[in-house]
């Protein structure tokens, strides 16, 4: 099972009034508080932000989210 | 763009197990940038933006020859980086026969949001999936379905158990959580909704059925919570 984060109640009431892209999750852009941004990163049940592996990365490093809509957050490549 | 790895990163992509054979898939953001972007390192050490001219570069690649490449490559390090799993990263994928015939999906077709709205007749019956049973697009408090929520059919939620055909595949969901309950909804007739054939995402061939409620449904449509 890939590591997940369990957000804020800020960012879970935000998210749960903002379309799914499919059935129990969203595709979001993660502002970090160093001003990076994580882009296209999944969330599950509007509550959970699904981590890479291998990623260390904490409730307090998040400053903002923001959906993304009519993605799937996966890009083709061939 | 093609780029070299620093000696640092080299030795860290090297701590790292590899995504496929000879390459690792990353996200990762430039120690001059601020937002991140998606690669595919190759041996630990030539990296390639994994965007729309991937498949340029690659071909550069072959063309001109590894050491070449590498050779007049710039060097490149990033603020910080993590691996992805392939799974995670979408190839073009065609639903086999097989699962056709022997699991009851369906191939081709498009995404719910892709197809015009449609009523239902206040008679059938769409079944929500979830690891959750605190699933937060229920509003238990008014029994209904919030705005903007994915849900499948009943008739396709009992293909997906009449075939014992694994849910995460057969709807294509990005998390590999076990599926533990199922929300019945049964939306009024004036509720608008939108259905289609589930497209292959996350490493997981799709094609069950999906369905789309742009404005959620009408209070009092939620009518029982079952384990899946």
């Amino acid at each position: 099972m890939k590591p997940k984060l369990e957000l804020s109640k800020k960012f879970i009431n935000y998210l749960i009034d903002k379309p799914e892209n499919g059935m129990g999750y969203q595709v979001v852009n993660v502002r970090l508080r160093g001003g990076e941004v994580l882009l296209k990163r999944i969330v599950v049940n509007s509550q959970y932000l699904i981590l890479n592996e291998s990623e260390e990365l904490v409730i307090e490093d998040i400053e903002d989210i923001e959906i993304t809509e009519n993605t799937t957050g996966n890009t083709r490549y061939s | 763009m093609l780029y070299e790895a620093f000696s640092t990163l080299k030795q860290k992509l090297l701590d790292l197990p590899e995504s496929g054979m000879g390459y690792q898939i990353i996200d990762a953001i430039p120690e001059n940038k601020y937002v991140s972007s998606r690669y595919i390192v190759y041996n630990s050490e030539l990296i390639i933006d994994l965007d729309s001219q991937f498949k340029e570069y690659r071909n550069q690649i072959i063309k001109e020859g590894y050491s070449r490449i590498k050779s007049k490559a710039n060097l490149l390090g990033f603020k910080q980086f993590s691996l992805v799993l392939k799974s995670s990263v979408t190839e073009v994928r065609y639903l086999s026969e097989s699962l056709e015939k022997d699991k009851g999906r369906y191939r081709g077709g498009k995404g719910a949001k892709d197809n015009p709205k449609e009523y239902p007749d206040g008679k059938e019956i769409f079944v929500r999936l979830s690891a959750y049973e605190n699933d937060f697009r229920i509003d238990f408090e008014n029994k209904k379905l919030k705005k903007g929520s994915y849900t499948t059919t009943l008739a396709d939620y009992f293909t997906c158990k009449k075939y014992a055909d694994d849910p995460v595949d057969r709807y294509a969901l990005p998390n590999d959580e076990e599926i533990k309950w199922a929300f019945h909804i049964q939306p009024k007739s004036y509720d608008s909704l939108q259905r289609g054939i589930v497209q292959p995402a996350f490493g997981h061939d799709g094609g069950g059925i999906e369905t789309y409620f742009e404005n959620g449904t009408s209070s009092g449509t939620f009518i029982k919570k079952t384990e899946y």
